[in-house]
């Protein structure tokens, strides 16, 4: 039994990407050689394969999960071997969501990664600068991590870059990486990481809306019993069985 | 492309376990227990107390926001001294909001790795649940998660709906909808719930479980008293079946016991020591308790067929012979080898008396047309509901019917008060 899979990789991204021929088409033909991946009609991308084939074959299926991953990092994936190899390769940018870019900006001794941020809603956009700021925070504690730095104007490296000025945003969050960041087997964790930046801080606010709002109901509750506890006492005149009072008069 | 040219996220979260994946396919992509892991130690904390606080957590590394766990990795963390385990559904009614929308958010995030806003999302509910818990889970939906649209589906519409593979759509039937939490009979017609006629019977699987354990300490099964239950569990899983004649069974079991009596072996979850024990009478005593409850408690002792008849006799009158015709199964207890025929046969019965006797009361001059009983079980039974709600999600209506994020900014979470099947009767 043979049977096909179509797989939808969402919007423009992918095919921008895929027409400007820079290491994603490759680094598909690498991981998935002689398979078919004429899309359908409504489809920007698919890969038809054979289940039965492929059933146990389980870096095959690793790699079929990843699929976003591979095509998002096929132009990281360029760039960093170029700078592994001490070249660089021409700056180049994609809308990776609607209205947000990543940028990629090689230069001799270094790539750096730009990110747009931004969200749609102000909460979001709000607790997100946090994050942002909280991020060049983080790398000053660990050391060999990559320099991280965050601004709200575009950053220099987009200098002569075209792209749509955007007002109100989260920010600008850039990640230089230099050539021991990218050796060997560190190159695939970093593009890894890179690539799921934006989910990564995604899950992050939206756990941070959680636990306010649990602290809030808490503080509700708190509350509540602090109001419970404080209606007044209804005063009764108490007797005593023989019918007289312990009032004073 | 926008929202709406995305498959919508279905989630069914059960008592017992939660299915949850995208429309359009057959199977969820994934079914856990509806259970997190939370280590509470952070939630008291305010951040100007003097010794500790949060500040104290922060520097340390512990992000008290993210520190929880759901499904089978909150199980395996049963004995972990910081982790409890919260249960956020009781009785198919969510009791707790903090840990629930936790466990949305790893669902969400985790397991099917979407972004919320590039979502329509379907959730469901049992026919129970109050407008204020729909309320409720608008508001989180909406400003947490950002969720471009929502619905919120009834169990039993979705698990008539999930038919549709096996038969044409047939939107006038009664759900036995026996999950792990509660059990209901809903008749619904024309898609429409018929909301006076609802009963629901507070046996279930848990009670299941409950009972095997019961037989099993009775009988002295040497099983490790904290993983008792879950073994029951295990056990009511895969040996379980239902019989036809409790008597009969009990003598085929004495008869030959190589034949039915089977054996479990597990491990000790603290220890690590493996063990085995008996799976005897209650493998066909378990779901005996649907058809006699009385075996196991004595507050409740209607059998479940008895349930399913009176709640048709109670439907509108021209309505009933289309509910006899199609009684439709769902819900993980339901699995039981056997079960619908046993159903079926059961309220076969009762109408046939029924018929008989005004039969002859009517000194035999008036004859009724013989009722169709159909108990319907197909093989999605288990994630039914899940199924039907995929079914539903990936009609281009269903985005019309949602509540979008617009209404909810626009009216507040009131749009989410009003379930439409619920209509139909006022």
């Amino acid at each position: 039994m043979s049977a096909s899979v179509t797989l939808m990789v969402w919007i423009d991204l992918s095919e921008q990407i895929l027409n400007l021929t820079n290491g994603s088409t490759e680094l598909l033909t690498k991981l998935f050689p002689g398979l078919d991946t004429t899309p359908d009609a409504t489809f920007d991308f698919a890969l038809k394969f054979d289940c039965d084939k492929y059933a146990n074959n389980t870096d095959f299926l690793n790699s079929i999960s990843q699929i976003k991953r591979h095509i998002l990092g096929g132009p990281m994936n360029a760039a960093f071997t170029a700078l592994a190899a001490g070249s660089s390769l021409p700056a180049s940018s994609y809308s990776y969501r609607k209205n947000e870019s990543m940028f990629i900006c090689p230069s001799k001794d270094k790539v750096v990664v730009i990110f747009l941020v931004d969200f749609q809603d102000t909460m979001d956009k709000a607790v997100s600068r946090i994050f942002l700021q909280e991020f060049v925070e983080g790398q000053r504690s660990v050391r060999t991590a990559p320099p991280v730095s965050y601004s709200k104007e575009p950053p220099q490296e987009l200098a002569g870059m075209k792209f749509p000025a955007r007002e109100n945003i989260s920010g600008y969050i850039s990640f230089s990486l230099e050539k021991r960041h990218v050796e060997g087997a560190k190159k695939d964790q970093a593009i890894t990481l890179l690539t799921g930046f934006r989910s990564y801080l995604h899950y992050h606010i939206k756990c941070s809306k959680t636990y306010l709002q649990m602290r809030m109901r808490k503080r509700v509750a708190g509350w509540l019993q602090v109001l419970n506890r404080a209606v007044p006492e209804i005063e009764t005149e108490k007797k005593t069985a023989a019918g007289k009072t312990f009032v004073r008069k | 492309m926008d929202a709406a040219g995305r498959p919508a996220v279905v989630i069914d979260n059960g008592t017992g376990y939660t299915k949850m994946g995208f429309a359009g396919n057959v199977e969820p992509c994934f079914i856990v227990p509806t259970v997190v892991a939370v280590n509470e130690s952070f939630l008291g904390q305010t951040a100007n107390q003097s010794k500790g606080g949060l500040s104290a957590f922060h520097s340390a590394g512990v992000m008290a926001d993210l520190d929880f766990f759901i499904g089978e990795e909150a199980l395996a963390r049963t004995h972990a001294n910081a982790y409890t385990l919260s249960y956020p559904i009781r009785h198919g009614q969510i009791e707790n909001w903090d840990t629930m929308e936790r466990f949305w958010q790893q669902c969400i995030f985790n397991y099917l790795r979407c972004d919320p806003e590039d979502h329509y999302f379907l959730f469901t509910e049992s026919p129970l649940t109050a407008p204020e818990n729909r309320e409720y889970m608008g508001e989180i939906m909406f400003e947490t998660f950002n969720v471009p649209g929502l619905y919120i589906a009834t169990q039993a519409v979705l698990a008539l709906a999930a038919g549709y593979t096996t038969s044409k759509l047939e939107m006038t039937g009664v759900v036995v909808d026996a999950g792990d939490g509660m059990t209901h009979v809903v008749p619904v017609a024309d898609g429409y719930v018929i909301g006076s006629s609802i009963k629901s019977i507070p046996v279930a699987g848990r009670d299941l479980s409950i009972f095997v354990q019961q037989l099993m300490r009775e009988r002295g099964e040497r099983v490790p008293p904290e993983d008792s239950l879950d073994v029951a569990r295990r056990v009511k899983e895969a040996y379980c079946y239902t019989c036809a004649d409790i008597v009969k069974e009990f003598g085929k079991h004495d008869k030959e016991p190589s034949k039915y009596i089977k054996q479990w072996t597990g491990f000790n979850s603290k220890t690590g020591a493996p063990f085995s024990c008996d799976v005897g009478y209650e493998r066909f005593l378990a779901p005996e308790v649907f058809f006699s409850p009385e075996i196991y408690s004595s507050d409740f002792t209607v059998p479940l067929p008895e349930v399913v008849d009176k709640c048709i006799q109670s439907a509108p009158i021209d309505t009933r012979r289309a509910l006899y015709k199609n009684i439709v199964l769902s819900g993980g207890s339901t699995m039981f080898k056997d079960f619908q025929r046993r159903l079926q046969r059961d309220i076969k019965k009762l109408v046939d008396a029924r018929s008989l006797a005004s039969e002859t009361r009517s000194g035999g001059d008036l004859k009724s047309q013989a009722v169709e009983v159909n108990v319907v079980g197909h093989p999605m039974q288990r994630f039914a509901v899940w199924f039907g709600g995929s079914l539903l999600a990936s009609t281009p209506d269903f985005y019309n019917a949602c509540h979008t994020k617009a209404e909810y900014e626009e009216y507040g979470s009131s749009i989410c008060r009003l379930n439409p099947v619920f209509k139909g009767m006022y």
